[in-house]
């Protein structure tokens, strides 16, 4: 297994790569990894942290701690400041020279190009007044956060006026760039977010096309803001310095009257879009490898042939976490393509837990993987029956007992009960359509139908349909995307056949690589789309067609109400959680996100895992997902399915039961975020070390003191003197951040005592007021934000025991303070460390 | 309130839809740059650059051409220079002003304008003995200054290397500009003459949209220039005119005329930079600013001529900004000039390039067309920009 003469070499250092390397060096390969830049972390590590009192969710701080990881390798070798400069193909694979202060010969049998994206530049078009000191990119936003000095760039006045321009350098073919970059949506709201928290008086305006509204999460976020800030559909792209104190000026339609007016800004964030880095052209050129038009390598599955994989914001414009599950997806993919064995699939059996589409797709994926696979169907659908797959339909999950490589899962068939073991298990138990609304129009009952009825009345016998078609994207609803994807796929195909299509919209959802392409030929093919104002609603009478639907729309004057004469008008339906997910997420001891979906949004996990080692979620039961995310998700499940298998994940610090000292209370149990403690006999807990995560709740929970960790106590309740300032500081955050700090800084270390600590869960009182015995005058407790513990439960229990601590002693909060903090807030971190010294720890 | 029906494939959105001829509406993705980027804004009318692509895309042809919108858009482009499908809104507006349903809104001065233009070749009716009698009456006053008969203003001299086709206003309110080109025409030292049978170098055929009538007043200038079988045709300073005898008139009349086009700008460059004349840069010793007309400028990419030339014979060339490809309209653009009573409506129409003037400082404004000319003037007495504006050419004849 442990195989030294595999070869891979990965080009670029950000969280692809890097992934792709942790993954490859579990397998024992041995990974050349090659970063441009004198440090790993790529553009991820540039962004900021977006968390507000609670985390964000925009994974940008696990960068920093995967590149933490790249130095607890075993088999990957990191080349700083260096460049291939030769690439030949040999018999074995290739022959690449390493470029740095000296040049490398090696040899590699395969290749992974994640060389990552570069950031359009406004000043490349000249309307947008860069050079003015009052506008600013997203990416420069973020570096004022992390330098925490956004008060310092606004200024001093009650208000500050703040405009965000949406799709700057994206969505636009005069520039060459008529592509959606994905992530500026996400990334503007967030930051939209975190200058409200910071300054909740701030007067936003938003300028977006489309604000691409989907996602795990990000519906929550924007309706947590949206009435906070001014929305408005139209960007500007002519930036007015003004000739008074009014500040930057930009014109655009007031929404209420249509009316075109001035507006002015103090601060204006041009939210840039992602381009191909053309550096690159060269290389791949010498490695033939095809480019398309913008300048990103074609992949197939993440392959572009002959042993040369490519993943990540080379491809195309992508996120973080969706970057990390293309690493383990191209690591599996390089893994086969050694052709090592893998360790018996036919042994472990998964349980799909879902027998509509995203079930049935995941679970054929796992057969063709060679697992063995029960497949539980909730409702009674129509799958075919498949070769290694065991169905058990109309069959619901009552309870799952066990830990990974060992579930007990057991279930009900009407009234019959049956039982399974198995060694994980993959959530896909989709979502559900919400029937349509017939409210407004009902007297057209004949006309009016559901996407998925229309779908299903004409699958090809299109000459049937009538010649006037008008689909909604959004009824009642928002747009979900890969509805709006399927409708303009099936509007172009009516279009082609000589129908007149028309499309009521709030927003286009642009999604992947193609999408603003897509939407641009179908507009060019006289599909006509409009933007419904969002009221007065949309309303039916009769007409010159057989229905007339009428709208405002959005970007006409005002006092007009327009007509749209059809013969059929096709609804979406309501996509909804499945309203069995609480119960779902109960029997699995799992969380359900604010819309109602199966899973935390807790980053640390996704986007298909969970904190429960073996259990993983795809499909729309937690997630927004096209057919193209939900191959991703599986390959990505596939991945982490053989690392698990092969033994490369593990506990790196296991707790253990001393069963002596136990007093069967199970509090343990009760407590353990990771569901790793299993009852053996008469009542025993033991952790099951495969399953644990080494975070030491349980520690710190068990009340008779019988739970211990390995390398327990770095540092803590020693018998030393401590200093007069003691930190202790999450491993996963604020320990990372802390490490990061610049070394002119380094100063502020005298006196102060940073003490990592697993999970600040792990802290027990105890622990908490040991310092003061030993001479501390401060303690700072400083752990994950709310929402990015990966032990869930973390930051609130220290939060509590602080809270106890405090008033169990009197100890004011200037003395023992608790603070949230993420990997990639250094100078948040030093700021903490130097309030806490100069006695303002409060 | 007033409903209105979608319409696919509209008589309008028919005629539309060429990338090649940047006319292409149905590409519209309604993103809303256009509407950040004209420069009338607040204040009373004005276009809405969206709406009224989406009129045109929708299908909403009634609704379009009866919108006076079409006859406030200064068709200067600026809103679609940055138009991410590549839509020129110049091309959109001429097109639906040239729509029958159209015809009622069409300013009364430019309708009259172009039926004298039609019938007497001159937009103000001017005749040809009115401009025989107008030229003998200079060429008289010429005399007086100057005693060597080449300082007189030619006409109708058949084999002349240049004819020069001067602004109607030239005859009119403005002779002073058409006597200082005669001195600069004298200074280069070339036979050049004027026509008596054609004697105007405008032609509002484009304004409305109406390829026919500005095929026919091109006719008007070309059978002229090509009956006198001049080398050259320099045109005054006019924006409009630029573009259609210069950039379109092949296209136009099918044909290549029997003769170059240039601007009397272009030509006192050529003359300035072959040593032909010598300029006097400390003639004007202060700072000078250049306005691009939209017409010279965005739509014909002629930024650098009238620059050039202005800073040999000022101290200093001071930009505005934005300039050049961005450059902001003087207000008075599409035929807004033209029509008398627009005057309340370019005020607001050219708030914008009067507020970049006041921060650009300078006291002196230049520009190379005269319609610009008149509305800068015009702002700058309205703002109180207290600047004396001028056009390049003028200024270069007072360098000489």
């Amino acid at each position: 297994m442990e195989n030294r003469s595999h070869n891979v070499l990965i080009i670029g250092g950000g969280v692809a790569g890097m992934t792709a390397a942790k993954v490859l060096d579990g397998f024992g390969v041995h990974v050349h990894l090659i970063e441009k830049t004198d440090h790993l972390g790529g553009k991820a590590l540039d962004w900021a942290c977006m968390a507000t009192d609670t985390c964000q969710y925009c994974s940008a701080c696990l960068c920093a701690e995967l590149v933490n990881q790249m130095k607890l390798l075993d088999n990957a070798k990191v080349y700083l400041d260096s460049a291939v400069t030769g690439f030949k193909p040999i018999d074995s694979g290739y022959q690449v020279t390493i470029q740095n202060k000296r040049q490398t010969v090696i040899h590699v049998q395969a290749v992974l190009i994640a060389t990552g994206l570069k950031i359009f530049d406004p000043s490349e078009v000249d309307f947008y007044e860069y050079n003015h000191a009052g506008v600013m990119t997203t990416a420069e936003l973020n570096e004022i956060f992390k330098e925490e000095r956004l008060k310092d760039i606004l200024p001093e006045t009650g208000s500050p006026r703040i405009a965000f321009i949406q799709c700057v350098g994206s969505r636009n073919r005069e520039l060459g760039l008529d592509y959606c970059s994905q992530v500026c949506c996400k990334v503007a709201i967030r930051q939209a977010t975190k200058v409200l928290h910071q300054i909740p008086n701030a007067s936003i305006t938003f300028f977006h096309i489309d604000l691409q509204n989907f996602g795990k999460i990000f519906r929550t976020q924007v309706g947590n803001i949206d009435h906070r800030i001014k929305m408005v559909q139209g960007i500007p792209a002519r930036i007015l310095p003004s000739t008074d104190q009014e500040g930057l000026a930009v014109i655009q339609e007031d929404p209420e009257n249509k009316k075109r007016t001035a507006l002015h800004f103090d601060k204006i964030i041009l939210a840039v879009g992602m381009r191909a880095d053309h550096d690159n052209l060269r290389l791949f050129k010498d490695m033939e490898l095809p480019v398309d038009e913008w300048g990103f390598l074609m992949a197939e599955n993440s392959s572009v042939g002959k042993g040369i994989y490519a993943i990540g914001t080379v491809t195309g414009p992508t996120d973080i976490l969706t970057s990390c599950e293309q690493g383990k997806k191209a690591a599996l993919n390089i893994i086969k393509g050694l052709d090592m064995e893998p360790p018996e699939p036919k042994k472990y059996t998964i349980a799909v837990i879902g027998g509509g589409r995203d079930g049935y797709k995941t679970a054929a994926a796992m057969v063709q993987e060679g697992y063995s696979v029960v497949l539980l169907d909730e409702d009674n659908h129509d799958a075919p029956d498949h070769e290694g797959i065991t169905t058990f339909r109309k069959s619901r999950l009552t309870g799952v007992s066990g830990v990974f490589g060992d579930f007990h899962i057991s279930a009900k068939n009407e009234g019959h009960k049956w039982d399974a073991d198995v060694s994980a298990m993959i959530i896909a138990s989709g979502s559900r359509k919400k029937p349509l609304s017939r409210d407004g129009f009902e007297p057209f009952e004949n006309s009016v139908m559901t996407f998925s009825d229309f779908v299903q009345k004409y699958p090809n016998n299109h000459d049937q349909i009538p010649a006037n078609i008008t689909f909604l994207l959004d009824h009642e609803a928002p747009e979900w995307k890969a509805n709006a994807g399927e409708v303009l796929s099936k509007a172009m195909t009516l279009q082609k056949q000589g129908k007149y299509v028309t499309i009521i919209m709030k927003k286009m959802l642009v999604n992947g690589l193609n999408g603003q392409r897509k939407y641009d030929q179908a507009r060019k093919a006289g599909i006509q789309f409009l933007r419904a104002a969002s009221s007065p609603r949309i309303t039916a009478g009769k007409g010159k067609g057989t229905i007339n639907i009428q709208i405002k729309e959005t970007t006409l004057p005002p006092e007009i109400t327009l007509d749209i004469p059809c013969d059929l008008l096709v609804v979406p339906e309501m996509i909804q959680p499945s309203p069995e997910n609480k119960r779902l997420a109960g029997i699995l001891g799992q969380m359900i996100d604010e819309e109602g979906f199966l899973q935390s949004p807790n980053t640390r996990h996704r986007l298909t895992g969970s904190p429960r080692r073996g259990v993983f979620f795809t499909g729309s039961c937690h997630d927004e997902t096209d057919d193209q995310d939900l191959d991703l998700e599986i390959d990505s499940i596939k991945a982490s399915l053989r690392s698990l298998f092969s033994g490369h994940i593990q506990a790196d610090n296991p707790a253990t039961i001393h069963e002596a000292k136990c007093a069967r209370c199970l509090t343990c149990l009760r407590a353990c975020p990771h569901g790793a403690i299993i009852l053996r006999g008469q009542f025993q807990p033991i952790i099951v070390e495969e399953a644990c995560f080494g975070c030491g709740v349980c520690v710190s929970a068990c009340p008779s003191n019988a739970i211990s960790q390995q390398d327990e106590k770095k540092g803590i309740n020693s018998d030393h003197p401590m200093s007069k300032v003691v930190v202790f500081a999450c491993e996963r955050s604020a320990y990372l951040a802390e490490m990061s700090i610049k070394g002119e800084k380094a100063g502020y270390k005298e006196d102060v005592q940073v003490i990592p600590v697993r999970c600040a869960s792990s802290l027990d009182i105890r622990s908490i007021l040991d310092p003061f015995l030993k001479g501390a005058e401060k303690v700072l407790v400083a752990a994950c934000h709310e929402g990015n513990c990966r032990s869930m439960v973390g930051t609130r229990l220290a939060d509590t025991r602080i809270k106890l601590a405090r008033r169990n002693t009197g100890i004011t909060e200037s003395e023992l303070a608790f603070r949230t903090i993420a990997a990639n807030e250094p100078e948040k971190m030093f700021q903490l460390i130097h309030l806490a010294k100069s006695g303002k720890a409060g | 309130m007033s409903h209105t029906s979608l319409v696919f494939n509209s008589p309008f959105f028919d005629t539309l839809n060429q990338k090649e001829r940047d006319d292409n509406i149905a590409e519209c993705l309604t993103c809303g740059i256009c509407v950040s980027r004209c420069t009338w804004y607040d204040g009373e009318g004005g276009p809405n650059p969206r709406q009224m692509v989406r009129m045109a895309q929708l299908g909403l042809d009634d609704l379009l051409a009866q919108n006076p919108m079409i006859w406030d858009c200064m068709v200067c482009n600026h809103c679609t220079e940055a138009c991410p499908m590549g839509i020129t809104m110049g091309e959109v507006i001429r097109k639906a002003r040239s729509l029958k349903m159209a015809e009622d809104l069409i300013p009364q001065d430019i309708r009259d304008g172009i039926k004298r233009r039609l019938e007497t070749g001159d937009v103000n009716g001017f005749t040809k003995t009115d401009f025989i009698e107008t030229i003998d009456w200079l060429n008289e006053e010429i005399k007086d200054e100057n005693d060597d008969p080449k300082a007189l203003i030619p006409y109708d001299q058949q084999g002349a290397r240049y004819l020069y086709l001067p602004n109607p206003r030239e005859l009119g309110m403005n002779v002073m500009h058409l006597t200082a080109m005669a001195r600069l025409f004298y200074a280069f030292g070339e036979p050049w003459t004027m026509s008596s049978r054609h004697t105007d170098v405008t032609n509002w055929g484009y304004f409305i949209g109406d390829d026919d009538i500005t095929r026919t007043m091109a006719l008007q200038v070309v059978e002229a220039a090509e009956d006198l079988g001049i080398k050259t045709l320099v045109l005054s300073e006019c924006g409009h005119a630029f573009v259609v005898l210069r950039k379109l008139l092949h296209e136009l009349i099918g044909r290549k005329p029997g003769f170059n086009v240039m601007s009397i700008v272009e030509l006192t460059l050529e003359m300035a930079e072959k040593g032909a004349i010598k300029l006097n840069r400390e003639t004007h010793p202060y700072p000078i600013i250049y306005h691009d007309p939209c017409n010279l400028g965005r739509k014909s990419g002629v930024f650098e001529v009238p620059r050039r030339l202005l800073s040999m014979v000022c101290r200093e060339v001071v930009e505005l900004h934005p300039n050049r490809q961005n450059a902001v309209c003087c207000g008075g653009g599409g035929g807004l000039l033209q029509d008398s009573t627009s005057l309340k409506k370019r005020m607001i129409s050219g708030k914008a390039k009067a507020d970049q003037i006041r921060v650009a400082g300078a006291k002196h404004v230049a520009t190379a067309c005269l319609s610009c000319h008149r509305q800068l003037t015009e702002l700058s007495k309205e703002y109180k920009l207290e600047v004396k504006v001028d056009t390049v050419a003028a200024l270069a004849e007072e360098a000489l």
